[in-house]
């Protein structure tokens, strides 16, 4: 991110204040709930105790990352009105919750899930499903994480111009974030995501206000400026562009909604009613973030035609560049518009942290490692196994290995493999656990291998999405030919039935 | 009417009409059908297709929003009832 003409000193106030508000919220959580680091509910669920507002802010915070803001916006510069397909695609997860998260929901509170694995467990009783799936949500998550401790220094070293070095701003905010996650669990990372929401609301909007305003105010006049100037960029997508949109809804639709992280949350839900509640309110929220977003990307064509891909990616440093020079309200809000561009991605680390010490803790621990451990020393030693995950990330991003940058690609491609264990096992008594576990090979090593190859679509189709095809196919002909046994786990609906027979 | 018992709530998943409804929104709303590549006919100064696209993703957060609000019965609600 280029020089800021408010660089330094108001930057790193911003984020001092911000810094000792989610601290704050860390010791207070822990103070007001004594109990919430000594069992694995509290600290990984918050009780199940999520309220509508908590609930919708730290799906919300969570679901958009930092990337939504500094990567969306350069897509939209760069692939003009086609880049349309991010709004579709963060609205289509919400399809994808209605996919599972009503049943999953009702069955976790009853079963007292506390990570996605204790479903697959519940349901197949097969160790090598469960390991893999761990396995997979782990490595999934960990890439995560590097991505957004990578985006977190360039962020915060981006508002402070450079005052804070990028590996002191990753340091600094790591810090932080891994004391406030420490005390207070699920609950101190979900309140500190409806402040960082908020600053991530706040700032879109600030910015493409200000983004309009340096375009001369009139967003008929720049959609008429881009349909002369830049044609190609209105047009509509060429023939594989439209598949390759079909193809993305796919895989976000559904990997985004099997995210660990927001499993997670369908469990902390405080009621079903209040997951519906907060989900009916998420189905709105792209319209008004990434919609958003959007538009800076295509206020910019006007803005700042003929950028290189390298210079457009420093967008939004640019426009926040020129909109704090307009006036002094302008130049504050610019400040708050990394605020939030900071939280966006902090919300996303914390909840992506969270989400590793629970599987580590749950999945590796209490099952592998040490089954007579109490849930006390599992859950200490699942935060400590997510602090040195963090310290080997932080390892990398220091000095990112150039080499094996696409090993850290793989984040969607392998996490959308574990979705038909959680979607078809959820209604389908047959499906049986060795094809579940073949499915999930046959597509891992599919999306896998064709995005470390290179090949991140097949006419259009995303890699992810190919080793989906192929995972469902391998995963239903397998247990049409040897169905789960009748005598096997009992189908865990929250109904009556036990075996294939009409719903009613 | 048939009223679910509240310990079966009725779930989005058994209602296949979401599933078909949710499909053709998606079907509309990407631009798939139109001739690849060009930005005519210009309606109230953008292309048609983009405003097509951007109804239906309108509707398409509506549709989810409402499927959410009115479709997913929850055991809350049989209580309630």
């Amino acid at each position: 991110m280029e020089q800021l003409t408010f660089a330094g000193a108001p930057g790193i106030i911003v984020l001092c204040v911000y810094a000792l508000m989610m601290l704050g919220i860390g010791f207070w959580v822990s103070r007001r709930r004594p109990g919430v680091r000594d069992d694995m509910q509290n600290y990984y669920l918050a009780g199940r105790h999520l309220g509508i507002l908590v609930l919708f802010f730290t799906l919300y915070a969570t679901q958009y990352s930092g990337n939504n803001i500094v990567g969306y916006a350069p897509s939209a510069y760069r692939m003009g009105f086609e880049w349309w397909q991010s709004v579709m695609f963060m609205t289509v997860i919400i399809g994808g919750y209605l996919l599972f998260a009503p049943r999953l929901n009702r069955i976790a509170r009853r079963e007292r899930f506390i990570t996605p694995t204790d479903w697959l467990r519940h349901r197949f009783a097969s160790p090598a499903v469960s390991l893999l799936a761990a396995l997979l949500m782990l490595w999934a998550l960990g890439n995560f994480l590097l991505e957004q401790l990578i985006a977190m220094g360039h962020g915060i070293s981006g508002l402070t111009g450079g005052t804070v070095p990028y590996q002191m701003a990753m340091l600094g905010f790591v810090a932080v974030m891994l004391a406030y996650s420490w005390l207070g669990g699920m609950r101190a990372v979900a309140f500190t995501d409806v402040m960082q929401g908020i600053a991530l609301l706040l700032g879109v909007f600030v910015l493409v206000a200000g983004g309009l305003h340096l375009a001369g105010g009139d967003l008929g006049d720049t959609f008429g400026h881009v349909i002369s100037a830049e044609p190609d960029k209105v047009a509509t997508p060429s023939t594989e562009g439209s598949v390759s949109w079909l193809s993305i809804l796919v895989l976000v639709g559904i990997g985004a909604a099997v995210y660990p992280h927001a499993i997670q949350r369908i469990y902390a839900a405080e009621s079903e009613s209040t997951l519906r509640r907060s989900l009916s309110r998420m189905a709105w929220m792209p319209l008004i973030t990434t919609a958003v977003v959007f538009l800076v990307g295509i206020i910019a064509i006007q803005l700042y035609p003929g950028l290189s891909e390298g210079e457009s990616e420093q967008l939004v440093g640019r426009i926040a560049n020129d909109v704090a020079g307009i006036n002094p309200f302008f130049y504050v809000m610019m400040i708050l518009l990394f605020g939030g561009v900071v939280a966006a991605i902090v919300s996303t680390a914390d909840s992506v942290l969270l989400a590793f010490s629970a599987i580590v803790s749950k999945d590796v621990i209490q099952q592998h490692v040490a089954p007579r451990a109490s849930e006390r020393t599992a859950l200490l030693a699942g935060k400590v196994c997510g602090i040195v995950a963090v310290a080997a990330l932080l390892l990398i991003a220091w000095n990112p290995p150039t080499l094996l940058v696409n090993i850290f690609v793989l984040k969607f491609e392998l996490l959308i493999q574990i979705a038909p264990a959680f979607i078809l096992g959820l209604y389908w008594s047959r499906m049986s656990a060795a094809s579940v576990l073949w499915g999930m090979v046959v597509g891992s090593v599919i999306a896998g291998g064709m995005a470390l190859s290179g090949v991140d679509t097949f006419h259009g189709v995303h890699a992810g999405v190919v080793g989906l095809v192929a995972n469902v196919a391998v995963a239903t002909v397998g247990s049409l030919l040897r169905p789960a046994p009748a005598s096997g786990e009992p189908l865990p609906t929250d109904s009556p039935e036990r075996r294939p027979s009409p719903e009613r | 009417m048939n009223r679910p018992s509240p310990r079966q709530p009725r779930e989005p998943i058994r209602k296949p009409w979401i599933w078909v409804v949710l499909a053709a929104i998606i079907l509309v709303s990407v631009p798939w059908y139109w001739p690849p590549e060009t930005i005519h006919p210009i309606v109230f100064g953008l292309p048609l297709w983009s405003l097509v696209t951007l109804a239906g993703s309108v509707v398409l957060c509506g549709f989810l929003s409402w499927v959410c609000r009115t479709q997913w019965e929850t055991p809350d609600d049989g209580e309630e009832d």
